[in-house]
């Protein structure tokens, strides 16, 4: 029996060991490799009494690990039954061991040599299981695959909550399965370890689901710790605190109370230390109140996630992009993390790429076929779901959905909705399609901007003619999704996939392949651009007023294609991303390749319905002729009228101030 | 040394692989993949699901088979995999079947109860169906708003309306109030002539919507159909009044202006004291 005495709390860790207990660095050894175990090795069926910590293992065998048998190193032999082409596939193992000062917090490192599956209990509570299938397992339940080469001699770790400890005997219980009757060999050794406890942030802090009320932030440690996260409205005064007593090292707190269009200064600590000091970089600024027209600049990226050298250069071409206009909000346009959507290609892809832009800039993300490797929209798990904080119940204003594979939020006046167009049903009468049609009736914004991964039209990597491309997704979501956003109003609608760059013109009612597309559909056949055959114009809240498409699935890796979709405008193979920036009256798209060009811009106008409305809140007053003063002059560009142009003749004069105070209200 | 962990491990891990070009769909790396390990069962069973994204029907079948075949131990994934595939593919009997073995390995698999019952109900076996997606609900920690709306039409088209109902009011308990469900549960109310639930329903959501018009406007239809004129009237009424409170530009569309019409219409027409509610 091992015996572990601490001697003071785990916040120093640094004196500590009495008995058997030596440190490793910080780390403490509880139970060293080697150990004395007590083993049955009958092939009986223990059922799941003898993982618990009373059971009595007096008539057991017992040895020092390694034990098994079949490769020659073991210390210990065990026995595998009289048949070697049908040896036992369970053998059992326990350990007990004194803990006469338990830390109540920190975590503990489980260090594991097994061949082929395990699982091991810590105090009849399962800590680690590998190579052994997730749900309930019997005495034959065979491993589900086998250890082989220098994966026999290789000591896996893992991670446990050290709350688990308790003062007096602790047991750990362990579980080896054989692959099969005819496997050649097991092997058995742990190690328990207690982390040194002091945390560090291996993740974030990132931003998700910011209202003008609440925000979530997020974080990873790689420790198990508490959660506290201070804040205020400037760096030296973080007077308000919220703080999560659990352990865990995925953390998610959510702040609420929060006033609209605040910037907020905040730290993450836990109760060992803290783990981000404010300063300039950590702020996190809330959504502007409802329908309230705010300039908003959003940075849109789509098929980021492949941690190289090219989302590397879009990003600092963004970064370098009028860098005094930071973006308030950021879109993720699926495939966010190549291959697999595993957590370490996230680790990769997004917080190791872009640390500084989560750390203040609010998320959104839509599922995209790679991150849907891994995760799974039916069930929201995986990865995606565990990353991202979406709302599902309306919490940023939109129309509930029940789920975080679509969902819509308000931000300002522009309405968000993301569709899951890779996962959920696609069909008309479905969940999704018919929460759209639903959340796009109850919306009041001034502009209404969709996003999901697979694009409705694309001539690129992708052809969204080609029914067996991605599935017929593209169909899918051209022929039931766009009929219902045309309806609702929807301004502009993002997607990825495509590896290119394509913007289409101001169009309306195609929904069927490329070669069907008529003049008519065609709203504005111009290019869409103030200095070229002038923006596109739509009224307000039009149904079928037309809308632009883009795809913008270049922010990580470039392809081709024929780029002649006849509803584009233009189509590019390059690296970049999309910016978009909105007022109350136009939105402007610009498209950065990855050298810092802008290769692509587009706007959309909306006239306010009173000219003189230049703030676009429905009434002519005092805010608005604080705009006509602040705008005075000609406008920016020569010729081309502004906001505060009220008369349209390209000056903010005397003219644009008596139309204003005739249509005061 | 200060101990980073096995998050620290396997970041450093993937930091080295990802520095690889991805390929658009994948199947390539798996076909390279399994030429150089053909005995791998994990492989196979990937690359199956790969072809099932992209609806390569033979594909994913002759995959899944082989990695069942490979090892014994992936039948229970593979039959599910199968399974969507098949259902998917619109051959639903095969589906079931897959389902139903894999399964039979498994039984506490929510995803393959859920195949099953969509199987069941394209096989028009829909009392079977709303069993299997009613396990499916039971068993999974976080069921889709898609389940319970399956599940309620399975229940419909066996000719249990109160059932179907009582299935999307479950889904109201686990998401809260959903316009989905609610809309759905509206038409099963009118259905079956209960018209003080269906009105409850609808109070129920416009409670909690932005723009109530056409709330009122669907109380008006609702009125109207149970034969209170007068009712009908007043919701009509409303739903004039929430066009009029809306923004000049929401006001302006037309099918506000389309809704505010029929409104009118129906305040023009009929005794204002016919079949008062209650």
């Amino acid at each position: 029996m091992t015996t572990v005495t601490r001697k003071i709390g785990i916040v120093t860790l640094m004196t500590i060991v009495a008995g058997a207990g030596t440190a490793v660095g910080q780390d403490i050894v509880i139970v060293p490799a080697g150990s004395t175990w007590t083993y049955l090795d009958d092939g009986s069926n223990q059922g799941t009494a003898w993982r618990a910590p009373a059971f009595d293992d007096g008539d057991w065998s017992s040895g020092p690990a390694q034990l098994g048998y079949g490769d020659g190193d073991e210390e210990t032999e065990v026995e595998y039954g009289p048949d070697p082409d049908d040896k036992f596939i369970t053998t059992y193992f326990r350990h007990a061991f004194e803990v006469t000062d338990p830390p109540g917090t920190g975590t503990l490192r489980l260090r594991v040599l097994r061949d082929d599956g395990i699982v091991i209990y810590l105090n009849g509570q399962e800590v680690h299981r590998a190579n052994l299938p997730g749900s309930t397992i019997t005495y034959l339940t065979p491993a589900s695959g086998t250890v082989s080469g220098s994966s026999e001699d290789l000591f896996f770790e893992d991670t446990a909550n050290a709350a688990l400890l308790k003062a007096g005997t602790n047991v750990l219980a362990a579980e080896i399965h054989q692959r099969s009757g005819t496997s050649s060999d097991i092997s058995f050794d742990f190690e328990l370890l207690l982390a040194d406890g002091i945390a560090d942030l291996v993740r974030g802090p990132y931003w998700q689901r910011v209202t003008p009320t609440s925000a979530v932030v997020q974080w990873r440690t790689d420790t198990f710790t508490d959660s506290i996260v201070r804040y205020g409205t400037t760096p030296d005064t973080l007077d308000q605190v919220v703080s999560r007593p659990e352990f865990v090292v995925d953390h998610a707190v959510t702040l609420e109370g929060l006033t609209p269009r605040t910037r907020y200064y905040y730290s993450i600590e836990s109760k060992q230390g803290v783990l981000v000091a404010p300063g300039p970089e950590y702020t996190i600024t809330t959504a502007p109140p409802d329908m309230t027209a705010t300039p908003t600049r959003v940075w849109v990226i789509g098929d980021s996630g492949t941690a190289n050298e090219n989302a590397e250069a879009v990003r600092d071409a963004y970064l370098e992009h009028e860098p005094e206009r930071p973006a308030d909000m950021w879109l993720m346009l699926g495939d966010n993390a190549y291959s697999d959507g595993t957590d370490s290609e996230y680790q990769a892809a997004v917080f190791e790429m872009y640390p500084m832009l989560l750390r203040n800039t609010p998320l959104w993300s839509t599922l995209g076929n790679h991150d849907a490797v891994s995760a799974d929209s039916a069930t929201e798990s995986g990865p995606y779901y565990d990353i991202f904080t979406l709302p599902r119940a309306g919490e940023g204003g939109g129309l509930p959905s029940g789920t975080e594979a679509y969902y819509s939020f308000d931000y300002g006046n522009i309405h968000f909705v993301c569709l899951d167009s890779q996962e959920s049903s696609r069909h008309p009468d479905g969940a999704m399609l018919t929460w759209l049609e639903e959340d796009l009736a109850d919306t009041l914004a001034d502009w209404i901007v969709a996003y999901w991964h697979h694009p409705p039209y694309t001539k690129g990597t992708h052809d969204s003619d080609s029914t067996s491309d991605s599935g017929g997704r593209m169909r899918d979501m051209r022929e039931n999704a766009l009929p219902i956003l045309e309806a609702g109003g929807v301004d502009l609608v993002l997607s990825g996939h495509s590896h290119v760059y394509e913007r289409s013109f101001l169009i309306d009612g195609h929904y069927d392949t490329s070669d069907t597309i008529d003049p008519a559909m065609l709203v504005d056949d111009g290019d869409g651009r103030v200095d070229g055959d002038g923006v596109y114009s739509k009224p307000p809240g039009a149904a079928h007023a037309g809308a632009v498409y883009v795809v913008a699935g270049s922010s990580g890796i470039d392809g081709s294609g024929s780029l002649d979709h006849p509803a584009m405008f233009i189509g590019l193979s390059q690296l970049g991303s999309l910016i978009l920036d909105v007022d109350c009256r136009q939105l402007d798209g610009t498209f950065l390749n990855s050298a810092g060009q802008v290769r692509d811009t587009f706007t959309i106008e909306k006239p306010p319905a009173l000219a003189a409305d230049i703030d676009c809140d429905g009434d002519v007053d005092f805010s608005d002729l604080l705009g006509l003063v602040s705008s005075w002059g000609p406008c920016p560009l020569s010729g081309v009228s502004c906001a505060a142009d009220v008369t349209g003749d390209g000056t903010v004069d005397f003219e644009d101030l008596l139309a204003l105070l005739a249509a005061w209200s | 040394m200060r101990y980073l962990g096995p998050v620290f491990v396997s970041v450093a891990i993937a930091a080295a692989v990802c520095a690889h070009e991805p390929t658009p769909v994948g199947i390539d790396r798996f076909d390279r993949a399994i030429i150089r390990s053909p005995e791998r069962a994990d492989l196979w069973l990937r690359r199956a699901e790969l072809h099932r994204s992209a609806r390569n029907w033979p594909q994913a079948r002759r995959d899944f088979h082989q990695a069942g075949r490979l090892d014994a131990t992936f039948i229970r994934a593979a039959q599910l995999g199968l399974a969507r595939a098949e259902l998917e593919a619109g051959a639903p009997a095969r589906a079931a079947a897959a389902a139903e073995m894999s399964l039979s390995l498994d039984p506490r698999q929510p995803e393959a109860w859920r195949v099953r019952g969509l199987a069941l109900a394209a096989l028009e076996r829909f009392d079977e169906a709303a069993k299997m997606l009613g396990r499916a609900i039971t068993l999974s920690p976080d069921p889709a708003p898609d389940l319970f709306l399956a599940r309620a039409r399975a229940l419909t088209k066996a000719g249990r309306t109160a059932a179907a109902i009582a299935s999307l009011d479950d889904a109201t308990g686990v998401f809260g109030v959903l316009v989905v469900m609610e809309k759905e549960a509206i038409a099963l109310e009118r259905e079956r002539g209960a018209y003080a639930s269906a009105l409850a329903r609808v109070d129920r959501i416009a409670t909690r919507a932005k723009r109530s018009e056409r709330w009122w406007a669907l109380r008006a239809e609702i009125h109207l159909e149970r034969g209170a004129a007068g009712d009908a009237r007043s919701a009509a009424a409303a739903a004039l009044a929430a066009i009029e409170s809306l923004p000049p530009r929401h006001q302006s569309t037309a099918a506000t202006r389309a809704l505010a019409d029929r409104m009118k219409q129906m305040l023009a027409t009929g005794p204002a004291d016919a079949g008062e509610s209650s």
